[in-house]
């Protein structure tokens, strides 16, 4: 039987609807108690819960990360699209492969808070499970709407490219370019709070190939993420607090 | 090209680039002026009737071109000629002395070439969107041919990417990121007849497709026939294609120069 725990998420932000939207899809995993102590604290853009009896922190307001660590134990950062992108085998896809470029791409929406530091802080974060190395910003030019960005991994001969641009007709997205003389592939995924899948497509010579998309929302499985981390004292997360401190300090140095 | 326009062609069709230096370029145009010669360059994806249809709509929206990125990735190009016409085999010139692909000389060299080469293929339409190169922030060659490149002209930004031959099926697009709309557009590769581009302009409420049974190909050729016969004029002039040729010789200038820099 599955262990339901409690959380707080807030309400009236955007962070704590896109949340409870994601929990109202596992009942049977978490229940949401509107106030006092409970085992997950949802950390957003108006943070008033108490953290210093919970288990766990579900970070959302990814920039405030060390304001929350200061008082958690665990703390689960609530990325956009780098869970679904895990969920659905792009890293393990990309596992061992030697890239001749890796190209990022982001689109966010205008009205976005802080969204181009957001989707510098995503990018990183998905190189560095990406590659398994941690990526440095070896030039980043702001050309008020956006940035480009070349970064840096552990071997040199990758070139890797970075943008985003406030703008477009939706609710934003992301792309993976990863290509090679003899193999590519393409991402993308849409941002927002609904269940859109990702489209993950390896190609080489012999054509191409696509995992079964998953019809659920990163943030959903940012919550399942957290319960298995509660439930099973040997889990862990692939994005921790230690890499999000690292990659948030390598924003805050590039986009000063 | 001066020859052929000196000796009173109808038409002179031009293989791109249309030259290798502004001088060159100029010369070009004032002795096609002056005979009244005109002449086509063979960017083929520029007449794609899909392309024209959307880059219209995407006109008629007045949103504003925020980074436009233009990708091409493609195999060999023998794999798409075999597919559209019949080779006669020719036997490969012997390499004396293989290039060293880490060699900052070569790399410069080589793209210069795919500036010329490749992008140049994409550059009339990126200037549709994105007039002038700006500033350049960042080039790289990568083997065995291909670039990487980001550059921004005030408030907008471009990049460009390329890789070939690769052992995959062709990958080359042209997408365009506005305040409130996206244009994206899937070309086929070159030298088959499998029909336009597929272009997605997208606003808030509502995506239209574009798509058509003619490729650029075609059309440039009807627009030849066109011309021959005085129903028509070069749609697009000599000046934008000079224009064009000045956007590309800067890119290959300013991408040359960051062989070898450390971002």
């Amino acid at each position: 039987m599955t262990r339901q725990y409690s959380c707080v998420v807030g309400v009236g932000t955007e962070a704590a609807n896109s949340h409870r939207r994601a929990l109202a899809s596992i009942p049977n995993h978490f229940r949401i108690v509107e106030t006092g102590p409970a085992d997950v604290v949802l950390w957003g853009h108006r943070a008033d819960a108490d953290l210093a009896s919970a288990r766990a922190v579900v970070l959302d307001d990814l920039l405030a990360a060390p304001a929350a660590a200061s008082s958690a134990r665990l703390v689960i950062p609530a990325l956009r699209f780098l869970p679904l992108l895990s969920a659905n085998g792009l890293f393990e896809l990309a596992a061992g492969r030697k890239f001749t470029s890796l190209e990022l791409n982001s689109t966010v929406p205008v009205e976005t808070t802080n969204g181009l530091a957001l989707s510098l802080l995503e990018q990183l974060a998905i190189l560095r499970i990406l590659s398994g190395s941690r990526a440095s910003v070896a030039m980043l030019n702001s050309f008020g709407t956006g940035y480009l960005s070349i970064a840096k991994l552990g071997h040199p001969d990758t070139a890797v490219s970075l943008s985003a641009v406030l703008g477009g007709h939706d609710e934003g997205d992301l792309s993976v370019q990863a290509v090679s003389p003899t193999e590519r592939i393409e991402a993308h995924i849409g941002a927002g709070a609904t269940a859109r899948p990702a489209s993950i497509v390896h190609f080489d010579s012999k054509g191409s190939s696509q995992t079964i998309p998953l019809r659920q929302n990163s943030l959903r499985l940012t919550w399942l993420s957290a319960h298995e981390v509660l439930s099973d004292g040997g889990a862990t997360v692939p994005y921790d607090l230690s890499m999000l401190l690292d990659d948030l300090a390598t924003v805050r140095g590039a986009l000063v | 090209m001066i020859a052929t326009s000196r000796a009173r062609k109808k038409l002179v069709l031009c293989e791109k680039p249309l030259a290798v230096s502004r001088t060159e370029a100029a010369d070009i145009k004032r002795v096609a002026e002056e005979t009244r010669t005109p002449i086509i360059i063979g960017t083929m994806h520029v007449y794609d009737p899909a392309y024209r249809a959307a880059q219209l709509v995407w006109h008629e929206l007045a949103d504003e071109a925020r980074l436009v990125r233009s990708s091409i990735y493609l195999p060999s190009n023998d794999v798409f000629i075999d597919q559209a016409t019949d080779q006669t085999t020719a036997q490969a010139a012997p390499q004396s002395v293989k290039p060293d692909p880490s060699d900052p000389a070569f790399q410069r060299d080589m793209i210069r070439a795919a500036m010329l080469g490749l992008a140049i293929h994409n550059i009339p339409l990126v200037r549709e969107f994105y007039p002038s190169p700006g500033i350049l922030h960042s080039a790289r060659f990568l083997p065995p041919f291909g670039y990487s490149l980001s550059m921004s002209n005030g408030a907008q930004a471009a990049r460009f990417s390329a890789l070939m031959p690769g052992q995959w099926q062709p990958r080359w697009t042209l997408q365009v990121t506005g305040r409130t709309s996206s244009l994206r557009i899937v070309f086929p590769p070159s030298y088959v007849l499998s029909g336009s581009c597929r272009a997605v302009l997208a606003s808030k409420d509502s995506a239209h497709v574009f798509e058509q049974a003619k490729s650029g190909y075609e059309i440039v050729w009807e627009h030849i026939a066109d011309i021959v016969r005085e129903r028509a004029v070069p749609s697009v002039s000599l000046e934008t294609a000079v224009g064009d040729l000045g956007f590309a010789l800067d890119l290959a200038g300013g991408a040359a120069g960051k062989i070898g820099e450390v971002p």
